[in-house]
């Protein structure tokens, strides 16, 4: 679900394209799906057998995904195209899952596994809108770095500021700067950030940071100023870590309640499948 | 810009593995990371104790995603597992709740007979059991549900079990398709497509009928759609399309014939009464808003005030079971023949009808309906030749066959009636080989056939056959009967009355009586002698007696709804639908027995299929086929209507014309109202689905 901001901002000419072809495929989906419960509703077919079929069938497309994560090898495709066709499988699923159960009236079983289908289906759906929320604003953010990466490189910003601070000792103006980085940066650098942060980022405690630091510039001479700057330039990064951190973490949270119900999901699908069937074959 | 050219590349990473770099979220991960077993590759070449302190590979986010999809599936399994074996499968399987009408009757059972009570699914029997035996191929029916649903609505719906559609056999589904003149009236999607061919009986309940979609689910709601999916004739809506009433609901008029007209202007109107449609159709012995409305209300309530006595009157002379016909003995002799026993007054020429109920008891045996086949038309005898031979032998055969068939009712009483009457009705019946004739043959060997001969009393045949074959040289008069002196009274004769100690001194049975009568000097016995007797004044409460002035075995009803009377004209209504004897037909006919075929309309329609009357089934004497067993096409219920104030009056809708008869319904009457968005226009709120009267007039 990793989405490089390049990928977003430099989009290729075709993802208009790919975006029209793809809500068209689907819209179409819809809307012979549709047509055929109607057909069959105004006959004396078993709409709901159908629809039941057709979910199967597009669950299995949806699991798709994941196997082709897993066998590489294989030649069908790459996986930004499952992906896609991932997403639009998951829009024609839910419909055929509203059209299939129609509205809940009880029951353990059917409850627990339409629950279970828009637990996932509600993620999913989520999880394609902060795929499209995210890049931008960590466009706005104006940095890219990958998740595995911010690790270090805040390890890195962290030695950087502590450096800068070290050599602030050296000019002769006294502490002022070391000092201010002993009592709020060294928190800052080496701390995490808090929840409410990873859920909604914000760029107060930067301005606030900022600010401070330049309170600061009576007591510093130029190169006092330089360094200053310097460590401002580290705060900003490190928040721009921060806000990398916190987004691309509220996706792999979002993956990760969107896939923690599949086995589940898959157990319980049998279960209702092979009920049915069974109930189904004795007229 | 590729992310290669970036300022600082990242190292490679693979987020798919199951293991990752320990030193990862320090910041300084190894380039090249744990192998797949979870080993560091560079602490592997570090001394121990070194390596100790280097690196500890870490589980990597992918693993732990899978981990706990894998658990979280497992605890829903686990759960699963323990309802299941813990007895409460059932409960969780249940896929919703049942519809209002089904949950109220399952209400007080357990889970496990709930479920039982409509699936093939024995109550001890687990459902994983079921659903083992059902993927194992050890289906038995797969109507099995199905004829679940018909254990409770069976009874309601006895032709459901067919399976097919409107409960109807294909047989008739074929017909009625045949019959039908395909029209597409307006080109909705719908009704744009090919009519669904559901011929074949493999239609299950569940097809229409869809249970566990909550209380509120209307499991027995048809749409519009999916009748017109199968019926050829289509069209929109009811507003738009729907086919003109063809002369309802005159078409359907029942089995009473009453002139409205009539009665409106001339007799009510001459007894100044007011001719008020709910005196007669409302029947206030119900509790509702308007009362129930029907054809009409019982004979007492409606007709008697007026009717009851010329009924009596008209019923009074009594129905002519045997009537002995009138025969030349002269010619007859001069032929060479033997008329043999036969009363003196019927002796002098050849003369006479034989009454229907006559033709139908010497039906009754082999050689009395040889007899019948050579006499001319309805046993008018005077039609007869009396200079040949073979009519003159056709008669004294005629004589014969009515002599023995005096004799075998004077014989076997009761019995021999019923026998006689119902064989006719098996040798007439014997040559047509319909389902119907096995329906009547069972009907006429019930127990209800005895209502045929109920009331006959065997002293009444054995007083016939004594007065009138017994002993001819004894004339015969209306007014004493020596040898057998209550032979003319209802009760019969007493053939050991003379035998009798008691009776040895009773005048009525002296000799004497009867000589000095004979004698014409009547003085000595003027006490003794009995006065004439006549049905009018010796029977006015009806019965049978010996009518000895008209020489004949009479019934006099007891007045309207006599069951004896019915019997026989139920059994005669049935026959004559299939029967081209002369005698049913002419039972039925005006005055052919009483009145009663001047109200009761007992004959059938042509081509109409003859109802299972059972001689005194109520449909043949009601108003209206109210047998709540039938479920025709077309339903109509009055009371809603009659709520509105603009049809609360009956001649809203039911005007009389000059003709006699009601102007006829029209579609305009109920569009109306019956708009989608008015009072519904849906197919079912006018008509059956599930039928079991086969006589469909409207065209599918």
């Amino acid at each position: 679900m990793q989405r490089s901001i390049l990928q977003v901002v430099d989009r290729p000419s075709t993802f208009l394209a790919q975006r029209v072809t793809g809500l068209a495929i689907t819209g179409l989906a819809i809307i012979i799906t549709l047509i055929l419960v109607w057909l069959l509703s105004v006959r004396f077919g078993r709409a709901d057998m159908f629809t039941g079929y057709a979910l199967l069938a597009v669950c299995l497309l949806l699991a798709f995904l994941s196997i082709r994560k897993r066998m590489l090898a294989l030649p069908i495709g790459p996986v930004k195209i499952w992906l896609q066709v991932h997403l639009y499988a998951g829009i024609l699923s839910l419909v055929l899952f509203v059209l299939h159960v129609g509205w809940f009236n009880g029951g353990w079983l059917e409850l627990m596994l339409g629950s279970l289908f828009l637990w996932i289906g509600g993620t999913g759906l989520y999880l394609w809108y902060l795929s499209y929320r995210i890049p931008k604003r960590l466009l706005a953010v104006g940095r890219d770095v990958i998740l595995e990466e911010i690790p270090r490189l805040q390890q890195q910003h962290a030695e950087k500021a502590y450096e800068l601070a070290m050599k602030s000792t050296q000019l002769g103006e006294g502490i002022t700067l070391a000092d201010y980085y002993q009592q709020k940066l060294v928190p800052y650098f080496h701390s995490p950030r808090s929840l409410l942060f990873g859920v909604i980022p914000s760029i107060r405690t930067r301005r606030r940071l900022l600010r401070e630091l330049d309170t600061l510039d009576r007591y510093l001479s130029v190169e006092g100023r330089s360094l200053r700057n310097q460590i401002c330039d580290l705060v900003r990064k490190k928040d721009e870590l921060d806000v990398h951190w916190a987004m691309q973490n509220q996706l792999r949270f979002c993956l990760t309640m969107h896939i923690v119900g599949l086995w589940a999901l898959a157990l319980l699908i049998f279960v209702h499948v092979t009920t049915v069937l069974a109930f189904v074959q004795r007229g | 810009m590729h992310w290669k050219q970036w300022e600082t590349p990242p190292k490679y990473f693979r987020p798919s593995d199951n293991w990752e770099c320990g030193r990862l979220r320090s910041g300084t991960p190894c380039d090249c990371g744990p192998d797949a077993t979870g080993k560091c590759r560079i602490s592997g070449n570090l001394e121990p104790s070194q390596a100790k302190d280097y690196c500890k590979p870490r589980r990597s986010l992918w693993w732990r995603r899978r981990r706990l999809a894998r658990a979280f599936g497992l605890i829903v399994v686990s759960i699963l597992a323990i309802l299941i074996l813990s007895g409460h499968d059932k409960e969780i399987l249940v896929p919703g709740e049942l519809s209002s009408p089904h949950a109220q009757i399952l209400s007080h059972q357990t889970t496990e007979n709930r479920c039982a009570s409509c699936h093939e699914l024995h109550a001890t029997e687990s459902v994983a059991a079921f659903l083992v035996q059902s993927w194992s191929g050890h289906v038995t029916d797969r109507q099995g549900q199905s004829i679940k649903c018909l254990d409770c609505h069976g009874q309601k719906l006895p032709n459901a079990k067919n399976f097919s559609p409107h409960d109807l056999p294909n047989s008739s589904l074929v017909a009625i398709s045949r019959k039908s003149t395909p029209a597409t009236r307006w080109t909705s999607l719908a009704a744009s497509l090919p009519s669904q061919q559901l011929i074949s009986a493999d239609l299950a309940c569940s097809n229409c009928h869809i249970e566990h979609r909550g209380r509120l689910n209307d499991i027995s709601f048809l749409s519009n759609e999916k009748c017109q999916s199968c019926h050829t004739n289509r069209f929109e809506s009811f507003t738009q399309g729907h086919p003109e009433f063809t002369d309802y609901p005159n078409h359907r008029e029942g089995r009473i014939l009453f002139d409205h007209k009539s009665h409106a202007s001339k007799h009510f109107a001459s007894k100044g009464a007011s001719f008020d449609c709910r005196s007669c159709h409302f029947d206030e012995s119900h509790p509702s808003v308007v009362g129930p409305v029907g054809r009409s209300v019982n004979y007492e309530k409606a007709c008697a005030a007026c009717h009851d006595q010329p009924l009596r009157n008209s019923l009074s002379d009594g129905i002519l079971v045997i009537d002995l016909p009138s025969f030349d003995r002269e010619k007859i002799a001069a032929a060479g023949l033997s008329l043999g026993a036969w009363p003196n007054e019927a002796s002098l020429m050849t003369d006479g009808t034989l009454s229907p109920m006559l033709r139908w008891l010497l039906s009754g045996s082999k050689e009395g309906r040889a007899v019948l086949a050579k006499l001319p038309v309805r046993g008018k005898l005077s039609e007869l030749s009396m200079s040949t031979a073979e009519s003159l032998k056709l008669q004294v055969e005629l004589a014969n066959e009515i002599r023995l068939l005096v004799e075998e009712l004077a014989k076997g009483g009761q019995p021999a009636l019923q026998s006689r009457l119902t064989r006719a009705m098996h040798i007439q019946q014997s040559n047509i080989d319909t389902s119907h004739n096995a329906t009547l043959q069972t009907t006429v060997l019930s127990n209800k056939a005895a209502l045929l001969s109920s009331g006959a009393s065997p002293d009444i045949f054995r007083a016939a056959w004594s007065i009138w074959f017994e002993d001819q040289s004894v004339q015969m008069t209306q007014t004493i009967f020596p040898k057998s002196p209550v032979a003319a009274v209802s009760f019969g004769p007493n053939p050991n009355a003379q035998e009798d100690p008691l009776l040895e001194k009773d005048p009525l049975l002296q000799d004497e009586a009867k000589v000095e009568f004979e004698k014409g000097n009547p003085t000595k016995n003027e006490s003794t002698r009995l006065p004439a007797m006549s049905p009018q004044t010796h029977l006015p409460h009806g019965g049978w007696m010996i009518d000895q002035r008209r020489l004949a075995i009479i019934y006099v009803p007891t007045g309207h709804s006599d069951l004896t009377l019915k019997s026989w004209l139920a059994a005669a209504s049935t026959q004559a639908a299939t029967d081209a004897s002369p005698h049913f037909s002419d039972m039925l006919a005006p005055k052919g027995m009483g009145t009663c075929t001047e109200c009761h309309k007992l004959r059938h329609q042509k081509n109409e299929h003859p109802i299972d009357y059972n001689f005194h089934n109520d449909q043949l004497w009601q108003a209206a086929e109210s047998d709540p067993k039938i479920r025709s096409f077309t339903r109509f219920r009055h009371e809603p209507h009659l709520t509105l104030p603009t049809l609360s009056q009956c001649t809203a809708c039911h005007s009389l014309q000059d003709n006699g008869r009601f102007q006829s319904i029209t579609l305009q009457n109920c569009i109306d109202c019956h708009t989608q968005q008015g009072s519904g226009n849906t197919c079912t709120q006018c008509h059956n689905y599930h039928l079991n009267d086969y006589h469909l007039n409207a065209t599918p």
